[in-house]
């Protein structure tokens, strides 16, 4: 079978376009949903904390718990009507990923302990960086390397902001453009990678 | 060097070539949405038609020709009561793909002066 170069070329890039429209997919398929949860979450708890301070334990504790059914729940979704399937693998998959965030929050509550911040923009700043640590790494399993510049990208956000942002408004730059970052890739990805 | 040239040739020959299964069109379409996907991973057939932008009988009709060739698994079941049909690559599919792939390649590339 012949073929011209011209036509060869333009088979090799139907293949590329279609290799990367198929792993946005996946990563719509996955993630979009999780992203839009968690970074809502992070939005309105960080709104809530500016306005009221002092209930800033009581609000995030009770919106962490939202966050963790809510992501049960999408998760358990996603296996049973997963349009895109791993063979015997998808519970061992939930199963890696839900072991490093549960890793991760125990060495967190361990370093809050010993290192004991200063302040609550520190602490903030520290769950938001360990969180967004996570990320990178989901994303460096997975090749969903949108997951990590997201990752790299609200880490450096969240530092300036600490730096450079006073005091009394910080929690309202977490909430732009920690959680609003967040919400706005999964948004994105939800309705152009699909 | 005519001796070299007739190796050279002779491996020529035994390298890649074009797969007429998979160089239709639709059907390289499909298997490069397949072979995206890791080792072990389907894809439901109203997705992979929507990502396509295909009609049903379209897609059904290649998926056939590539199941028949050995190149792609098609498994139909129930999810919550409604029947799916799920579609992988298997590894004969992709090693024939990648061999389609190298043969595109040595195409653009052009022969060897």
């Amino acid at each position: 079978m012949d073929i011209t170069q011209e036509d060869a070329r333009e088979s090799l890039n139907q293949v590329q376009d279609i290799s990367v429209r198929m792993r946005r997919a996946i990563a719509s398929n996955h993630a979009s949903g999780l992203l839009i949860l968690w970074g809502s979450i992070w939005s309105i708890a960080s709104i809530g904390t500016h306005f009221r301070h002092e209930w800033a334990g009581y609000i995030w504790t009770v919106l962490d718990v939202v966050g963790v059914v809510g992501t049960i729940l999408i998760v358990r979704s996603r296996l049973q009507i997963a349009n895109i399937k791993r063979i015997g693998q998808a519970k061992k998959i939930v199963w890696r990923i839900f072991g490093l965030w549960a890793a991760l929050f125990v060495y967190m509550g361990i370093w809050l302990y010993m290192l004991k911040p200063d302040n609550g923009m520190q602490m903030n700043a520290f769950i938001c960086t360990a969180c967004m640590f996570a990320y990178i790494v989901i994303g460096l399993w997975f090749e969903g390397y949108f997951m990590v510049w997201l990752g790299l990208a609200v880490t450096g956000v969240v530092l300036a902001g600490l730096y450079l942002v006073p005091h009394g408004y910080y929690s309202l730059w977490t909430a732009v453009f920690g959680g609003g970052t967040v919400l706005g890739v999964g948004l994105y990805i939800r309705k152009f990678w699909k | 060097m005519v001796l070299g040239c007739t190796l050279e040739n002779f491996g020529n020959k035994k390298m890649a070539e074009l797969d007429k299964v998979i160089h239709q069109p639709v059907r390289l379409q499909i298997m490069s949405s397949l072979v995206a996907l890791d080792v072990g991973e389907q894809v439901d057939f109203v997705y992979l038609r929507k990502i396509l932008d295909l009609t049903d009988g379209n897609l059904g009709a290649h998926l056939n020709k590539l199941e028949d060739a050995g190149y792609i698994k098609i498994k139909k079941t129930f999810v919550e009561r409604k029947p799916r049909t799920f579609v992988n690559a298997t590894g004969k599919g992709r090693d024939a793909f990648d061999e389609h792939i190298a043969a595109l390649k040595k195409i653009i590339a052009g022969p060897k002066k």
